[in-house]
């Protein structure tokens, strides 16, 4: 369990607008282990989705993206489109968070799964079809045999997220990213896809990348967390630590804001004053400091990067540590 | 320091800014409106802009070709093409231009209130318009046209109510959409009333919609004018028109095709750089579309 | 589904009728008097009276209306000024108008529609500028002029093609090609034009959906992505255009026909219109009302079938 799965090394993606750049990852690095579930945790905007679409090169051609990503030794940043074809949906799939609009509305289910199977394992058509039927017993869709050939349409969210799941396991991939896979789902269902998430890990040894908003969900199914914010890494730890001792601000605040029965709080729920800063300008000063209760000179001047301040635990913050 | 940046402009103004900065940064656009506004001109200033009278006859040069008298020859009756072709801009684009003004006039009140109100009163508006778009514009147009007489004016009103339906369709789509928007909600919720409603938060957010089906309505107005005359449903002779012109190179397609080509092209240029402008403006108005 | 037709072809029926009665009451509206028509050089004031009588020009309007919708129902729409019926000229010069408009559908969608997918999937290379300002071209062309200007160059310069006239493709499959040839381009061109554009908007619109990042994120090639995900939905909104630009087609005919002296049905339109024969004229408008109402029914039904969020109904189970 060494030597890691995926590593990314210095990222950086910059966006080219009519308004100007954008600077939506900056200086972004982590590591993936076989069998690990690394949860990216942080607001909407704070970039933890272009990390994920970057590494496969899914994103839009404004983009400009540097640094490395290195999947079991290869170099994924600027590798030849046909390599590329042969690592996206067979060795690093990915599950994206809109349901609805993911999956090709005029083409039935069976033909957008099996489609996976035939192009990387070369199936027949018929052996892809039974293939599918088991891939969506996997993901525990009822009544599959007939549910394979319906289309998008005719199935809930709840289930079309299932069937995108069982798209990006169907050749068993060595990673799966999830793009906040529950987000645009019902609370009730969302417990639901978690369960299958980590069912499925524990069955197929798949790494998970997952990317959420929602801690709750982070503290539900992750080994390791990375928090970001404004497009740059700010906390990582293993879960169990990150959520006793939590060291940045912005964790901190974030762990703070989640609403728990029985806690007083004087009919207030906790929230992290300002807003998130705009990506146009690295500020060339802690990114947080106008929110956060420690600001001083020094984080009004200098970036601060990423230490480890306790064993196995990085912040980058020039304050860190619980009051 | 903030992060806040010193926002000297008001979000409209800003907003007109970063429009008009994507507006040059498209030459297709930018050319385009060079050429519309230089056909205005030259319709506008005729008398001025043309070298000859549009009526002067000279019976020494009848279907001449390009000379340095006459830039691109002469017709039939000895009159120089060129400018005919400048007066004839005149007629075109006012037809044109009116056409699509008093299309709009009458077709976006209409949309509006039908969208807007919905109920028996829309159902009436929908389906009235459905019957009339089941004829083509430019069949509406003619029969329009037959009914009221050959002249600019007719020709002009006929191409302005033939182009109602389809913006009809339009507006009362785009009231449609925009009665749901949050704010306008928002608005009802607080109280105001549907003047306000109507005028304040719908209208404006139909005018760039409204703008570039304008600027694209001109052209097949224009278009419809050469039809017209050509059909001797529009201006008559001796009343320079494109169409007109056309007309009149008919029997000469042999001797002089030039006569033919001239002020086709005039079509085609003038109505190419309203496509292109319209295009351009949606591109800037509505940064929605992928273009 | 047989509810969903049902209402459909209802509403084509209402649209219908009320044409109808736009077009009668549109003829009645031309200036001049319709017996004169009949009389053709006759003024005779008694000649004139009899044809009134004849005709019931004389009746309530109402009353003439729905004389005629009865006739019409029976297919007979009257006898022109010559005193030929009405159904009969119709009949003989639609064939001519059909060959014309499906001839011109042929080259428009065989050119524009792999012209609209290039310039999508080259979007912002020279291609696609070149591509666009082309169809831009094509729609700012007036069909007449575009005309002419083939007659110019391809019959009197270089003498390849017949300027006018028809030949039936019975009599001589070649010869009736040669003659349709120019026809057919100069109308086809401007649908060329819309369905490239359409296309190519449909097209980005797809490419730039969530499902074609699923595609793509799939591993699979990107021939695949844009023929297989993107065209099928691309092409299906693409098919409602081509029924709008039926009408488009329609007055598109009537002038080409015109310049190109092909007897069809566009041109009595025009003939109608210029020698004030109403019974003609309303039976050409009504019948080219129908039509179009018609195939843009079929058309709207077999949108219908194609999209299959329509034709299977949407059961969400949990």
């Amino acid at each position: 369990m060494n030597e890691p799965l995926l590593e990314i090394e210095g990222l950086s993606v910059r966006f080219e607008t009519d308004e100007g750049t954008v600077h939506a990852v900056d200086g972004m690095s982590l590591a993936l282990a076989p069998a690990q579930v690394l949860g990216i945790v942080g607001e909407s905007g704070c970039g933890k989705s272009v990390t994920a679409m970057s590494m496969l090169s899914l994103l839009p051609s404004t983009a400009r993206v540097s640094g490395s990503v290195r999947f079991a030794g290869t170099e994924l940043l600027g590798a030849s489109k046909a390599k590329l074809r042969q690592i996206r949906g067979r060795e690093i799939s990915f599950v994206f968070q809109e349901p609805m609009t993911s999956l090709n509305p005029v083409l039935r289910i069976g033909h957008q799964v099996g489609e996976v199977l035939r192009e990387h394992l070369g199936l027949s058509r018929s052996a892809a079809r039974a293939r599918t039927i088991e891939l969506l017993d996997l993901v525990h869709i009822p009544d599959p045999e007939r549910r394979v050939d319906e289309y998008p349409h005719q199935l809930s969210g709840g289930m079309r997220q299932r069937v995108m799941i069982a798209m990006a396991l169907a050749c068993d991939p060595k990673i799966l990213i999830a793009d906040e896979p529950t987000t645009a789902l019902d609370v009730t269902i969302q417990a639901g896809i978690l369960d299958l998430l980590r069912e499925l890990r524990v069955r197929l040894g798949t790494a998970i990348l997952l990317i959420t908003h929602n801690l709750g969900v982070v503290a539900d199914i992750a080994d390791r967390v990375v928090v970001m914010y404004a497009g740059r890494k700010v906390e990582e730890a293993p879960v169990t630590e990150l959520f006793a001792a939590p060291q940045h601000p912005y964790t901190i605040g974030l762990l703070g804001a989640i609403p728990r029965a029985g806690q007083a709080h004087n009919g207030r729920l906790r929230e992290i004053p300002g807003r998130v800063p705009s990506l146009s300008e690295p500020p060339g000063y802690c990114a947080f400091a106008d929110r956060c209760p420690r600001a001083d000179e020094l984080t009004r001047s200098q970036v601060p990067e990423l230490r480890e301040v306790r064993p196995d635990h990085a912040v980058a913050c020039f304050h860190p540590g619980q009051r | 320091m903030s992060y806040v940046e010193a926002q000297p402009l008001s979000p409209r103004a800003r907003r007109r800014r970063v429009m008009r900065r994507r507006f040059l940064r498209r030459p297709a656009a930018v050319g385009s409106l060079v050429v519309v506004v230089s056909f205005v001109l030259a319709a506008v200033f005729a008398r001025w802009v043309a070298p000859h009278p549009p009526g002067a006859t000279d019976f020494d040069a009848i279907l001449a070709g390009p000379s340095r008298e006459h830039l691109l020859g002469t017709d039939e009756l000895g009159r120089d093409t060129l400018s005919r072709i400048i007066w004839g801009a005149r007629a075109s684009i006012q037809a044109g231009f009116f056409a699509t003004m008093l299309a709009m006039a009458v077709a976006v009140p209409i949309g509006l209130v039908g969208g807007y109100y919905r109920g028996k009163v829309d159902t009436v508006i929908a389906r009235i318009t459905d019957v009339l778009l089941a004829f083509p514009f430019l069949i509406l147009a003619v029969g329009l046209a037959a009914i009221l007489g050959p002249s600019l004016l007719n020709a002009t009103l006929a191409l302005g109510i033939a182009a109602v339906p389809p913006l009809i369709r339009i507006s009362r789509g785009e009231t449609l959409e925009l009665r749901e928007e949050d704010y306008v909600r928002a608005a009802v919720a607080n109280g105001a009333n549907d003047g306000v409603i109507l005028g304040r938060h719908i209208l404006p957010n139909m005018t760039s919609t409204l703008i570039v089906q304008a600027t694209l309505t001109i052209p097949a107005a224009i278009i419809g004018e050469a039809v017209l005359s050509f059909l001797g449903l529009g201006v008559q002779p001796p009343t320079p028109s494109w169409g007109v012109m056309l007309n009149a190179a008919q029997p000469y397609l042999s001797e002089a095709p030039q006569l033919a080509v001239y002020p086709g092209l005039a079509i085609v240029i003038a109505a190419l750089a309203f496509n292109l402008l319209g295009d351009g403006l949606r591109d800037v108005l509505d940064p929605k579309t992928e273009r | 589904m047989a509810v969903f037709i049902g209402r459909k072809v209802g509403a084509a029926l209402i649209v219908v009728f009320l044409a109808s009665v736009i077009v009668f009451a549109g003829a009645r509206a031309l200036p001049g008097d319709p017996a004169l028509a009949y009389a053709a050089e006759d003024r005779d004031p008694e000649v004139l009276a009899e044809i009134r009588d004849k005709y019931g020009l004389d009746d309530p309007v109402p009353v003439q209306y729905v004389r005629w919708v009865g006739l019409a129902l029976q297919g007979d729409l009257g006898t022109d000024s010559r005193g030929i019926p009405v159904a009969e000229t119709i009949v003989t010069r639609i064939p001519l108008t059909l060959e014309l408009a499906t001839l011109a559908l042929l080259i428009g969608a065989l050119v524009g529609i792999p012209a609209g997918v290039i310039a999508a999937v080259r979007r912002g290379k020279a291609s696609d500028y070149a591509a666009t300002t082309v169809a831009l071209l094509g729609l700012s062309v007036p069909h007449f002029w575009l005309g002419l200007l083939m007659i110019i160059v391809f019959a009197v310069n270089l003498g390849w093609l017949p300027a006018g006239g028809y030949v039936p493709f019975r009599e001589d499959p070649i010869g009736n090609l040669e003659h349709m040839l120019m026809p057919a381009i100069v109308l086809g061109t401007g649908l060329s034009a819309v369905l490239m554009r359409q296309m190519r908007s449909a097209m980005l619109t797809s490419l730039g959906a969530d499902y074609v990042r699923t595609a793509r994120a799939k591993g699979l090639s990107e021939r695949a992505v844009v023929g297989k995900h993107a065209l099928r939905n691309s092409l299906i909104t693409v098919t409602t255009v081509i029924g709008l630009q039926l009408g488009a087609l329609i007055s598109g005919a009537v002038i080409t026909e015109q310049i190109f002296g092909i007897a069809g049905f566009g041109r009595l339109t025009v003939d109608s219109i210029a020698q004030r024969d109403y019974a003609l004229l309303q039976g050409v408008v009504l019948v080219a009302a129908v039509g179009y109402v018609v195939v843009n029914l079929l058309v709207d039904l077999s949108y219908s079938l194609i999209n299959p969020r329509i034709r299977v109904a949407g059961g969400r189970s949990a």
